[in-house]
């Protein structure tokens, strides 16, 4: 059993890279201190505004470009707690599993029907995601294994120390 | 070749399986998170003979935490007795150290690892708690991608690099979206390929990261085992592709009548040809990259610079890849032209590419041969990089602004360069 996230949406566009989710310069800063940057190229103060459980909502290749795990590391700070998306960068796909973030494909019918602030509440286990905003229920795309294994587990660390 | 590395057979793409690797690495801004989730499962090396620390972001560190990091990292190889190599960027290194080969699995922590299909190996970008995982299990899972064939026919003019090649696929197929070979293998074959150096080839492979690409193949032939022959004593397997090898995608593209090409901000598949960009006023050039910085990329462009100097009042930084190039580059002369020119030339790393040094302000435009041009890549926000080959790169800084080489060259030799400066 996984928790249900419950949060806000954010709804972003297509291919959302790296260097916005995070931007290199304040990589070399301790997490706590760079999480308070996270997305702040679009959004000047994303990370103040974010509150636990929120849920990014996305169209195509959210996470392209570095291999820089800090993107995924400075979301979950935030307090985000879902990533939904038409498709991601393969690698900061990896990487937001691997620190316990759920990240989920989803049909762009979908990702369009969620705006921006809608209250969202996200079922790992049913795959599904209520719209409490517009009363309407969709499903995401089943994760594959063993990117399902290690989700569940809580991320890649508590998945391989327990293996 | 990823069904060698495992247990299966008959493996199709679309399998998740797991392959045994040959080489891993971890460099220095991604130390902390990887040693913290490396100590978690276990904290053992499965094989100190294939795991690696490479120092190549920060190498002359310029702020206390870097040198703090540095230092860390240094202990704690020293600790777990794991080499640390320091010679330059990781995806030249590798060449240089006869670790990219032929049958070769690499995985680790910077996208930019498919530069090392160019030399054969099945090389793939993984994150720091992947790689952590690697170092103790000496597995890693993935997701057996789909191939992309890009078939490249016809010679191209003067002033025309491999740079420019891989521009004209990321203009012509990348348009709808950055990423259209996203997690897959982007296999690249033809004439004009069969014709390059290895530097050309590495240029053309690093460029399928721009392209959404988990890895890039670039079928072994005797270019790449000559140089081999040198460098490798123990035996490596040249893996072809199947006779009825299925492709997601092909395409053929002739290169025969390109023009340099520009990428505009803030996308690297944003490309024009160089008329469009020719006249924009620049502030910052930048010559390197592990895309950029091979000894032939310095070739090209000191050819340009030789016995000019770079415009008034501008900024030029030229990176070597690695020390072997830049030595290199040093025998041959090359660097005095850069130095002659006014440039500043530092050592084999990063460099300005994600902002190591030449930090640009709010407003300023850097043109430069950088992997890439996301907003905010090499400082602010509100500042603009432009991307080119080493070719355009070296005629524009000449000029000050965004020149096109074919045209830059034929002047560029007996000008009067103190006549230009007054009337500047």
């Amino acid at each position: 059993m996984t928790d249900a996230i419950e949060g806000r949406a954010w709804r972003f566009g297509s291919d959302v890279d790296t260097d916005v989710i995070i931007p290199s310069d304040y990589m070399r800063k301790p997490p706590e201190e760079y999480a308070k940057h996270a997305m702040e190229p679009v959004d000047q103060d994303f990370a103040e505004k974010v509150q636990e459980g929120d849920v990014i909502v996305a169209e195509t290749h959210f996470g392209i470009g570095s291999s820089r795990e800090q993107a995924a590391i400075a979301l979950k700070l935030c307090g985000i707690r879902a990533i939904i998306a038409e498709s991601f960068g393969r690698i900061f796909y990896r990487n937001a599993i691997n620190q316990g973030l759920l990240a989920a494909t989803a049909d762009m019918d979908v990702i369009q029907a969620i705006d921006d602030g809608d209250s969202l509440r996200v079922d790992p286990d049913a795959g599904t995601i209520e719209n409490e905003t517009s009363n309407e229920t969709y499903e995401f795309d089943e994760l594959d294994e063993p990117v399902r294994s290690i989700y569940r587990a809580g991320g890649a660390k508590a998945y391989y120390s327990t293996r | 070749m990823l069904e060698a590395a495992s247990d299966e057979t008959g493996v199709q793409a679309g399998d998740s399986i797991e392959v045994a690797v040959d080489v891993t690495w971890v460099h220095e801004t991604q130390f902390d998170i990887f040693k913290e989730t490396f100590e978690e499962v276990g904290g053992e090396v499965w094989d100190r003979d294939k795991a690696l620390f490479m120092i190549d972001h920060f190498p002359n560190p310029s702020t206390q935490e870097q040198a703090d990091r540095l230092h860390a990292l240094r202990e704690y190889a020293e600790q777990e007795e794991i080499d640390v190599v320091k010679v330059g960027i990781k995806h030249q290194a590798w060449r240089m150290l006869g670790l990219a080969r032929p049958g070769a699995i690499m995985a680790g922590p910077d996208s930019h690892t498919p530069t090392a299909g160019a030399l054969g190996a099945y090389a793939t970008c993984v994150g720091p708690t992947d790689t952590a995982v690697v170092w103790n299990t000496g597995e890693l899972w993935l997701t057996v991608p789909e191939t992309v064939r890009i078939h490249l026919d016809g010679e191209p003019g003067p002033h025309v690099t491999p740079r420019d090649v891989g521009f004209h696929i990321l203009g012509e197929l990348g348009g709808e979206t950055d990423y259209f070979a996203e997690g897959q293998t982007v296999e690249y074959g033809g004439s004009y390929v069969d014709g390059l150096s290895l530097d050309g080839r590495q240029t053309l492979a690093n460029m399928t990261t721009e392209m959404g690409a988990a890895s890039c193949y670039i079928e072994p032939d005797d270019t790449l085992t000559e140089y081999l022959d040198a460098k490798v004593d123990e035996a490596y397997t040249i893996h072809t592709a199947d006779d009825d090898a299925e492709y997601a995608r092909e395409y053929t593209l002739d290169v025969g009548d390109l023009r340099p090409k520009v990428a505009f901000p803030h996308s690297p598949s944003n490309v024009n040809d160089i008329s469009a960009a020719v006249g924009t006023e620049v502030d910052q050039f930048f010559l390197g990259s592990c895309a950029n910085g091979h000894l032939e990329d310095l070739r090209v462009a000191a050819d340009i610079l030789d016995g000019a100097e770079i415009a008034p009042g501008k900024d030029m930084i030229v990176t070597p890849a690695t020390d072997e190039i830049r030595k290199q580059a040093s025998k041959e002369g090359i660097l005095d032209v850069f130095v002659q020119a006014g440039a500043r030339v530092s050592s084999g790393y990063c460099s300005a590419c994600p902002g190591y040094e030449g930090i640009l302000a709010a407003g300023e435009r850097c043109l430069a041969t950088s992997t890439r041009n996301y907003r905010g890549r090499m400082g602010h926000r509100d500042s603009e990089i432009y991307l080119c080959s080493p070719a355009v790169v070296a005629a524009s800084a000449i000029e000050g602004e965004i020149t096109d080489p074919r045209e830059a060259n034929a002047d560029v030799n007996g000008r009067d360069v103190d006549a230009e400066v007054a009337d500047d």
